[in-house]
């Protein structure tokens, strides 16, 4: 039963996440880039691009499809500052799973940010119909400017969340702290990062060709609650192996391949075997009939409904070797929390 | 209907995700927000005072600014002093800015600090502190919450040559009739940049280092009225108003220093002569 003001706030946010913009005047849309006052009233509209508002976001989100991108500019600290100054940025909050490319909704772009701005967009996109919301703050302009530019770049299907994290939040909407990314973003000391944060983002070294990736279904380790929890936990494990691919082929660190391919393999190694994680490297045998240069398997250890443990590994087919593997610690047997810790595992592996 | 039908459906997908959400994950609810918030304000009353007390000053301290500004480039801030308390100095604080501390003000002999009045850059929704320091030590705060955001970024096209005419050009306008030995109010305008790091050169693509006010120095013939010790967080082209009185005829002398050791400076008749001045 939720509490009073539990309840009160989601009210609240039904009717807060309506709103767009906020106060003051709309202005006229202008032609090309906006050159002017970065806050100022901006148009209700952008030709060719979609408004959308916290809901519709949110249910971008939920559904896993969005790549979602902040354009916020990021403090930059000066040389000096006056006598006895400190300087103390906040953590930058962004919407879970947000690309921070700071710079990039600039009039003007170098070549470098636009170079860098085209193709961690594409690298980020699951296909070429998947939505890209831009935003940053209200009554910016910034994410005009972005998703103008993304327009003209030829992505497909643009939104623009024109309420930014301001209204994101009003509407209850969660945060975690961003880290900048791209040409435009100062160095990590000087954001105010602190060292065990994840950038949103970073392309592997620029030039190779990524590599190709095989990522097999996520799998529940440990106290499975018994027969009541099969059928929710078969649901999660299909949603949040979802979720990973769709994440992972958003981070862009590697190509993902699909496993349909394999399937027949696949499902006759899940008859054998009680999991394809720790099964003397079968996982490798389903790689190499993909094709694929490394395989990823992930899973969560439950050790109750409250305490849960996320683990990925990447083997490497031809070397048969671990190449990464690393756990999060989380809380919460639900939907959300499994988000969470999947969104936060792909950052963590970004950086 | 159908309307009606879809709009009941979103919040009810709206209302299971937050309560999900809080279940899980805890989502800042306002009184988290508040303390967030007050945990700031101690992070910096440690950091800017150190172990030094500080009152509540809500009493004789007075701080204004919108509740809202749509330009946070440009949020005017008024503070108001009742003057029961004499006063020697002024730290004007943005607890969310990356650098929280606007500026420090010192009061000399010419000053009538009763008020003073100036425009700031917000980053983000925060708390601004005006925290006084009285004549013999003594510290007291009030504060303010103002909801602006995004306040520090560069305007989009951000043209360096025209941002940089006129450079240093100084205005005094002063209000109020001229009697000797009474305070007056001066306006003080002054034709700068302030960058703050954040603007790109449209020709170059790189970012234009910061380059701001330092300090700025009133006197009245010689006497101090003010000294401004400022850095990024004053808007561009700074406004600032302030009391002083002097005791007869003279010049009011504005001396103002950027970070790149530039200065510029300007004196003022007081009384204003009849045309209007610069």
């Amino acid at each position: 039963m939720p509490s009073p003001t539990l309840r009160a706030l989601a009210l609240r946010c039904v009717f807060a996440a309506g709103v767009i913009g906020g106060s003051g005047a709309a202005a006229r849309e202008p032609d090309g880039f906006w050159l002017g006052d970065v806050n100022a009233p901006v148009p209700s509209g952008l030709r060719g691009a979609r408004v959308i508002d916290a809901n519709a976001l949110q249910s971008l989100l939920a559904r896993g499809v969005a790549v979602v991108v902040d354009v916020s500019d990021a403090p930059r600290p000066p040389a000096e500052l006056a006598p006895g100054a400190p300087w103390l940025p906040l953590p930058h909050p962004v919407v879970p799973g947000a690309l921070w490319i700071p710079g990039a909704g600039a009039g003007v772009l170098s070549p470098d940010m636009d170079a860098f701005f085209r193709t961690r967009l594409q690298a980020a996109l699951v296909n070429a119909d998947t939505p890209l919301v831009f935003y940053c703050h209200e009554h910016c302009w910034l994410s005009w400017n972005a998703a103008k530019r993304a327009l003209a770049a030829g992505f497909r299907h643009v939104d623009w969340f024109a309420a930014g994290i301001e209204g994101w939040t009003a509407a209850g909407g969660p945060t975690v702290p961003g880290l900048p990314i791209g040409p435009g973003a100062p160095s990590r000391a000087a954001a105010g990062a602190s060292p065990d944060q994840a950038p949103t983002g970073v392309l592997p070294a620029a030039g190779g060709p990524r590599p190709s990736l095989a990522i097999l279904d996520l799998e529940l380790t440990g106290d499975l609650g018994g027969p009541a929890f099969e059928a929710e936990h078969a649901a999660r494990l299909a949603k949040e192996s979802a979720r990973l691919r769709a994440d992972m082929a958003r981070a862009g660190l590697y190509r993902i391949v699909a496993n349909a391919p394999a399937q027949a393999s696949i499902d006759t190694l899940k008859s054998e075997q009680a999991y394809l994680h720790d099964c003397n490297g079968c996982d490798l045998d389903v790689g190499r009939e993909l094709d694929a240069d490394r395989v990823m398997v992930a899973w969560v250890n439950r050790v109750s409904g409250l305490i849960l443990t996320l683990t990925y590994e990447i083997h490497d087919v031809k070397t048969r070797q671990i190449s990464a593997r690393k756990s999060f610690d989380f809380r919460g047997d639900s939907d959300i929390a499994w988000d969470h810790a999947i969104d936060y595992m792909v950052r963590d592996l970004q950086e | 209907m159908g309307l009606n039908r879809g709009l009941a459906a979103w919040g009810l997908v709206l209302c299971s995700w937050i309560a999900g959400a809080r279940a899980a994950d805890e989502p800042p609810s306002a009184d988290a927000e508040e303390a967030a918030r007050t945990a700031r304000w101690s992070e910096l009353q440690q950091a800017i005072f150190g172990a030094r007390v500080v009152h509540d000053g809500s009493a004789w301290l007075g701080i204004d600014a919108p509740q809202r500004a749509l330009d946070a480039a440009l949020v005017p801030v008024s503070l108001t002093m009742s003057g029961e308390r004499p006063i020697q100095g002024l730290y004007l604080i943005i607890d969310n800015n990356p650098g929280p501390l606007a500026g420090h003000f010192l009061f000399g002999p010419r000053a009538d600090p009763r008020s003073l009045k100036l425009r700031v850059r917000v980053n983000a929704y925060t708390y601004i502190h005006a925290v006084a320091e009285t004549s013999d030590g003594e510290l007291y705060a009030v504060a303010r919450f103002v909801k602006a955001a995004g306040g520090c970024s560069a305007p989009a096209g951000a043209d360096q040559q025209l941002a940089m005419q006129d450079l240093g050009h100084i205005k005094v306008r002063m209000t109020g009739p001229f009697v000797a030995g009474r305070p007056m109010e001066a306006q003080l305008m002054i034709r700068h940049p302030n960058f703050n790091g954040m603007q790109m050169d449209q020709m170059t693509h790189l970012y234009t280092p910061a380059l701001f006010i330092r300090s700025i120095d009133v006197n009245f013939d010689g006497t101090r009225v003010l000294h401004l010790d400022s850095d990024i967080s004053l808007s561009s082209d700074p406004v600032i108003s302030f009391g002083f009185i002097a005791p007869g005829k003279g010049q009011l002398q504005v001396l103002v220093r950027d970070t790149q050791d530039d200065t510029f400076g300007q004196s003022f008749d007081v009384p204003a002569p009849a045309a209007p001045a610069g």
